[in-house]
């Protein structure tokens, strides 16, 4: 307690306040080092890091088998899965007897060919055949046997780097890291009655507090509900039991923020500029949304690039594996190439019923053939070759222009998004700026036709999709059909989205009648910042309508339209409801397809890859546009 | 007499087009509103504009489906508290960036922005892990726990330019009478953006109302928590056939709230999505 405040303190602090200081410096110096010791212990504890570092509690399949030779039967091997393990958790039951082993028959084997079989020790991660096909027979109460079959995947502990990137990364390190520093410096500021490391004690205290109850809450929730979605009863003993001590930690905290706030003003010394005390109080507001985007975006997005270099899946037990920038490479190989048209009897390109023409088979595709005859089965399964994505007729000539890929399917998806991007945007620019001029003109009903107007934007994208599907079905029962019939305009119903129909123009029309009074809405703005004087003068000098519209309106509208610009392609490029409900998989946009395979096909990895390509597609166009169509902000 | 008859003409032809721009925008609705007193197998047999005895059964089915009413309640439940979240913590955040100068205030506004344009479907991998983590897969605290990816930048950005809007004496005379700075932003500049508040309010509220792809994505197990526009896109039906009357009934039930919230605002939705757009 010899420490003196140097400087001119407002008053001299007393001894007791002495001793309150030091323990309120040392309460936040303790709170930085339980981050960090928190940390570690998370790191330490992690389960998949335990397993990276000490191998799965039960490797392999957990299965023993031994040999049994009883007098008046045949020899044979009966199955001991280990508890807890693989083999006991797909139901393999002691006193099962082995047939086979990924079909390979073990009778006449010896007991160590047979454990070589199971190939318990090399479990590796370099290993592609992560489960083993185990056929037996079961013997029943009535001492019968029953044939059974079961697929074990195999127990393999993830590399340390994988488990630690998965779990941890760098964003909440990082966090973590920078505010136990803080705290630290913090509590040693504190120490030399600094008011400004005072006040900023203040804030800390007062977030951390907020930051723990909400902690508290959601612990309470989360460890009471009962199973995944809560359809067992709440079990309040256990959710007390987890928020109770997190509430406890506030107290503390509590009685050194109300003595901080006390003596704040009597015993702390030392100037704070504006400008500093600004600072700390816009920081102090901004703290909030910063947790929130940092927790709901930073770090999934994180996750998404890291998962993006791995070949992970969901629901199987094989863990990931770091495989660089293959995800990548598959995606975006691509190649081009000449193919002649099948000819028909008259010398012309054939044609299939449906009014396609139909191709020969490109050497690329014959080259990938005879690389897939000579390859081993394992290396097959693997390998992806290309394949034809589309086929374009060369202008009216006999050859036509291929594009093959790796992945045909993503090569599609970004031409059908470009493609849907395009036209809809174009559409939706137009129809935005009639509709615009339309409800800017003063007529009567001008407010009810702003509300009709604003209908479209008010029905859920999703909910307008499957109403579309409504009006434009495919036979006489579709209302569009009928309209068009009634009007004489079609003299049978159109196939709206089957896969020779005009699907794509469909899907167009649905997304503008959505869209479109968005975009009027932003382009009604521009326009009522026009001033009416301009008109008027223009008016005055004979200058016509059309011509106001071209020399007045579309100058002045540019900024406006630039905007409304970039907000349309980029909601455009990542369309995905309405080719979710009303198109098949086949016929995927960019987000389509990777919701398709994270949800169907369950390869996170590769849907991940598929994700930060459709990112880097939309900085592009960011870039581009701000660079050409030359927006500029403040 | 010429520029009489041709501003006849332009007066007639106007008029042909805003009753065109009314029927694009309404008519589809009008259909489902029509479908929605037929019953399924009329729909699935023949197209008419109007119903041929109309009947009340779709909407009685729904009313009665407690699956159904469950949505309702889910969607009305995950979008409240998102947007009370969004307003309570993304007032703090414009205010700070819309009212104070501090060094870093740019940057913050552009990663806020920057999360704006961001494609939701990037991040839906990471983000599944994380919901899988933190044990609330299948839940709809799932989807109170996403939603403020859209949400929250929305209203920060929407809410600074209306705090920047605000003349500036209001700080000063509130600072001159001795009030602190979170006493000035809670008493005084809060109530002043009250109607900015309700707009960003509605706003956050219907894109959380609508979305799509989270909640499909987040309750595809539990049927419990899913929200109105996963239960439409996946709706059963009773039987086999496509249940198209039920669904154009649901969409009326799902559209009416919200349009009439659209009719009581119209000129502050308009006001407010023109803010966050095109002064930022």
């Amino acid at each position: 307690m010899t420490l003196i405040p140097p400087g001119a303190g407002r008053r001299r602090p007393t001894e007791q306040e002495m001793i309150a200081l030091e323990l309120v410096s040392g309460l936040l110096m303790i709170i930085g080092l339980v981050a960090f010791a928190a940390l570690f212990y998370a790191i330490v504890t992690n389960d998949s890091i335990q397993e990276a570092t000490q191998g799965p509690e039960i490797p392999g399949v957990g299965l023993d088998v031994v040999l049994r030779e009883p007098e008046d039967e045949e020899p044979y091997f009966e199955l001991r899965p280990i508890t807890g393990g693989q083999a006991d958790l797909t139901g393999i039951k002691d006193g099962d007897r082995l047939v086979s082993i990924d079909r390979v028959e073990v009778s006449g084997l010896t007991l160590d060919e047979v454990r070589a079989l199971i190939r318990e020790d090399d479990v590796k991660l370099e290993d592609d055949d992560f489960q083993i096909v185990f056929d037996f027979l079961r013997p029943g109460t009535d001492g019968r046997l029953s044939e059974a079959e079961r697929t074990v995947p195999k127990n393999v502990a993830p590399t340390f780097l994988i488990a630690y990137l998965n779990s941890f990364a760098f964003v909440l390190p990082l966090i973590v890291i920078s505010l136990g520093y803080l705290f630290i410096r913090l509590g040693i500021r504190l120490r030399r009655y600094d008011v400004v490391a005072a006040r900023w004690s203040l804030v800390a205290f007062l977030w951390l507090m907020i930051g723990l109850f909400v902690a508290a809450v959601w612990s309470f929730w989360v460890n009471g509900k009962g199973g995944i979605i809560g359809d067992d009863p709440f079990d309040y003993g256990r959710a007390l039991s987890y928020s109770v001590p997190i509430l406890l930690a506030i107290i503390p905290m509590l009685i050194a923020y109300r003595w901080l706030d006390q003596v704040i003003n009597e015993v702390f010394s030392g100037e704070e500029s504006l400008t500093s005390r600004q600072t700390r109080f816009a920081w102090t507001l901004l703290v909030p949304t910063l947790v929130v985007l940092a927790l709901v975006a930073a770090r999934p997005l994180e996750q998404t690039f890291i998962k993006s270099l791995t070949d992970d899946e969901f629901g199987t037990n094989r863990p990931a594996r770091f495989i660089g920038l293959d995800n990548y490479q598959t995606l975006t190989s691509f190649k081009f190439t000449t193919v002649p048209c099948v000819k028909d009897d008259d010398g012309e390109c054939a044609r299939t019923p449906n009014g396609s023409i139909v191709w020969e088979t490109s050497d690329v595709e014959e080259v990938e053939r005879e690389k897939l005859r000579s390859m081993s089965s394992d290396e097959r399964r693997k390998f992806k070759r290309y394949d034809v994505a589309a086929t374009w007729r060369l202008m009216g000539s006999d050859t036509g222009l291929r594009l093959l890929g790796r992945d045909p399917t993503f090569l599609n998806s970004i031409s059908n998004t470009l493609r849907f991007t395009f036209t809809s945007v174009v559409l939706e620019l137009t129809l935005g700026l009639i509709i615009a001029m339309v409800v800017n003109s003063s007529f009567r009903g001008r407010g009810l036709m702003r509300t009709a107007m604003l209908v479209p934007w008010a029905i859920p994208t999703v909910v307008s999709a499957v109403l579309w599907q409504v009006i434009l079905r495919g036979d006489q029962t579709g209302i569009f059909n009928k309209l068009l019939m009634d009007l004489g305009l079609i003299d049978q119903a159109k196939q709206w989205f089957s896969t020779t129909g005009p699907w794509m123009n469909s899907i167009v029309a649905v997304d503008v009648w959505k869209t479109s009074p968005f975009m009027a809405l932003l382009l009604l703005a521009g326009l009522q910042i026009i001033p009416a004087d301009l008109y008027e003068a223009a008016s005055v000098d004979g200058a016509s309508k059309v011509r106001q519209f071209f020399t007045i309106t579309l100058p002045l509208l540019r900024p406006t339209i630039a905007v409304a610009l970039i907000f349309r392609t980029l909601d455009a490029l990542r369309v995905f409801d309405v080719f979710q409900v009303l198109l098949d998989t086949t016929r995927p946009s960019m987000a389509t397809y990777n919701y398709n395979r994270l949800v169907l096909t369950r390869s996170d990895g590769y849907a991940s890859a598929v994700g930060v390509m459709i990112f880097i597609f939309i900085l592009l166009f960011t870039i581009l546009y701000v660079r050409f169509v030359g927006i500029e902000r403040e | 007499m010429r520029k009489q008859a041709l501003g006849l003409i332009g007066r007639v032809f106007f008029w042909l087009l805003v009753l065109a721009v009314a029927f694009y925008t309404i008519a589809p609705f009008i259909y489902a509103f029509s479908i929605s007193f037929r019953t399924n197998s009329q729909v699935l047999v023949e197209a008419r504009y109007l119903p041929e005895d109309p009947s009340l059964i779709n909407y009685q089915n729904l009313f009665e489906d407690a699956d159904f009413m469950r949505t309702m309640f889910n969607s009305a439940l995950v979008a409240s508290v998102t947007v009370l979240f969004s307003l309570v913590v993304g007032s703090f955040a414009a205010y700070a960036l819309g009212r104070v100068r501090f060094k870093g205030r740019m940057m913050v506004l552009y990663t806020v922005l920057a999360m704006t344009m961001f494609p939701q479907i990037s991040i839906l991998s990471g983000l599944f892990s994380i919901v899988n983590d933190l044990d609330i897969y299948g839940s709809t605290v799932a989807l109170m726990f996403t939603y403020p990816i859209f949400t929250l930048p929305f209203t920060v950005w929407v809410l600074t330019s209306f705090f920047q809007g605000l003349p500036a004496e209001i700080e000063q005379a509130a600072l001159v009478d001795g009030a602190t700075p979170f006493q000035t932003f809670w008493r005084i500049l809060v109530p002043l953006t009250a109607p900015a508040l309700v707009t960003t309010g509605l706003l956050a509220f219907i894109s959380a109302w609508n979305e799509y792809l989270f909640a499909l994505t987040f309750t595809l197990v539990s049927k419990t928590s899913q929200t109105v526009p996963v239960a439409i896109a996946n709706f059963g039906g009773y039987g086999f056939e496509v249940p198209v009357a039920d669904r154009a009934a649901a969409t009326v039930i799902v559209t009416v709230p919200v349009l009439v919230l659209v009719l009581i605002f119209q000129r502050r939705i308009i006001e407010g999505l023109t803010a966050g757009a095109v002064k930022g």
